[in-house]
């Protein structure tokens, strides 16, 4: 009687260890799958996160307002230093802006001339932060809107700062935005003062690397990087960072918004689709560098690493022609 | 007899270690708004998932804290099945770990919850790099898994200070 009541004993422990294991092993098939961006799966995510995304929203509240008021405090306790400070920026920002107004008058008047196209326009909308990564994995925001705005897939998110990310899933009232920092993003860039292009690359950290520069590039530190537009997907000149550190080949570059203290974003809604699919991008997304001479051209490497062997307009003049 | 008093008991344990388990990865979530902690949350479900599985193991199938597990990756979008691999793999070294465990001091059970913490960081370190083919941020993860071991002596006071008050109350052991 004992001897059957421990084989049962043991039996159930036996299961229950088959059981755990088969589990364990159904959890990395799952992420296989994931990994294999397979569509069933991305629907299945999006069906999840809309309906745990209100208890996010509910449980973040009492945390962003207990942040808020600790913040409240820290600010209050320095708003004499502050407000020196504020002083001189403003002393300093009237300055720059009768400067811009000067700059953006000479730029109509110079387009007007030269019959340069400009960009799409974009419709801003606002949009709450609910959710930021809790995790080094994936630096992704979940954000509270979606389709019902036309917020699509491949929409630039930004703050009045600059960019911020762009988005990756869209769900009925949500959507998820992929930072730029999060290790799969990379982005198409121009040197603001030399337009020299690049691209950055997140490491899941809080700052960026600068990949696929031409050698003859000057950087200098401090210097404004900016959004390319290349590759169609996001907008043209939207401030991405600042040049941080460069030590040879590695150039560091903090981002230009603060992505700690994210609480609104504004996600820069298209009328066209920006058709943001993984592949379409990697075929297209041109990192383009100068030619050996002093001469510009648009042959370069991909989002890949490929030298391509026919320049831009050629490329243009056939899918036309096709 | 109608209703089997101990059955039910296990049921309320396990819903009750289900939603307190629901309710500490929307912690979790919410405090990524918290500059402090942002990409490196301390995990409060570590902490919670190795003390109830310790004390009532019967409270947490596998089943439930897969799903929660899904439900925090679908929350911060990192790959489905990673989170609940890392509470499963928890289970596991308590399940393993439980008849020397049960009756040890409070410093030998968090010397054991550390030593596996180092544990899951070295597979968090290795899932990264498989999937991301890159080297993982190690500052971020050494701070999370840190704080996360600072947070575990709190934790296990306030269990251990729970089922004193639930004694006293005339519950079980």
């Amino acid at each position: 009687m004992a001897r059957a009541q421990g084989d049962r004993k043991r039996g159930r422990k036996k299961s229950g260890v088959t059981s755990h294991v088969l589990i364990f092993l159904l959890c990395i098939s799952l992420m296989t799958l994931g990994k294999a961006d397979i569509s069933a799966m991305n629907s299945l995510r999006t069906i999840m996160t809309g309906l745990t995304m209100p208890i996010a929203d509910v449980v973040a509240v009492p945390i962003r307002a207990i942040t808020s008021m600790v913040e409240s405090a820290q600010a209050a306790a320095k708003l004499r230093e502050e407000n020196l400070k504020l002083r001189e920026d403003v002393k300093r920002l009237s300055r720059w802006r009768l400067q811009a107004e000067l700059l953006q008058s000479e730029n109509r008047q110079l387009r007007s001339v030269s019959g340069v196209i400009v960009p799409d326009a974009t419709t801003p909308v606002s949009a709450r932060v609910i959710a930021i990564n809790a995790d080094s994995f994936a630096h992704v925001v979940m954000i509270n809107i979606g389709r019902d705005k036309g917020i699509r897939r491949g929409n630039a998110v930004t703050t009045t700062d600059g960019l911020v990310g762009m988005i990756i899933d869209v769900g009925a009232k949500h959507s998820q935005v992929l930072l730029l920092t999060d290790i799969n993003a990379m982005i198409p860039v121009i040197l603001s003062s030399s337009s020299w292009p690049a691209t950055t690359v997140g490491q899941n950290t809080t700052t960026l690397k600068l990949r696929f520069l031409p050698a003859e590039a000057t950087v200098e530190v401090d210097e404004l990087v900016q959004t390319s537009g290349h590759g169609g997907v996001l907008p043209a000149g939207i401030p991405v960072g600042r040049i941080r550190n460069i030590n040879g080949d590695l150039i560091t570059i903090d981002p230009i918004v603060d992505l700690k203290r994210l609480s609104f974003v504004s996600v820069l809604v298209t009328d066209e689709d920006p058709g943001f699919s993984t592949k379409e991008l990697l075929d297209q997304a041109y990192s383009p560098l100068p030619q050996e001479e002093d001469g510009f051209s648009l042959q370069g490497l991909n989002a890949l690493g490929q030298r391509e062997d026919s320049d831009v307009t050629q490329n243009d003049g056939q899918q036309d022609g096709n | 007899m109608l209703f089997d008093r101990k059955a039910d008991q296990i049921l309320f344990q396990q819903v009750f270690a289900f939603v307190l388990l629901m309710l500490a990865v929307f912690v979790e979530s919410g405090l990524g708004l918290v500059p402090s902690f942002y990409g490196s949350v301390p995990k409060i479900s570590f902490c919670l998932l190795f003390l109830i599985a310790l004390n009532r193991p019967a409270a947490v199938p596998l089943y439930p804290v897969l799903l929660v597990g899904l439900i925090y990756d679908t929350v911060q979008g990192s790959p489905f099945g990673y989170t609940s691999s890392l509470y499963l793999i928890i289970l596991g070294v308590v399940e393993w770990r439980r008849p020397f465990l049960i009756i040890a001091d409070p410093s030998v059970i968090w010397s054991e919850f550390v030593i596996m913490l180092v544990g899951l960081m070295i597979y968090i370190f290795a899932v990264f790099m498989i999937f991301h083919g890159a080297w993982p941020p190690f500052a971020e993860i050494l701070f999370q898994i840190g704080f996360t071991a600072l947070l575990f002596p709190i934790f296990n006071w306030m269990i251990s200070f729970g089922r004193q008050v639930g004694l006293y109350l005339g519950g079980e052991q």
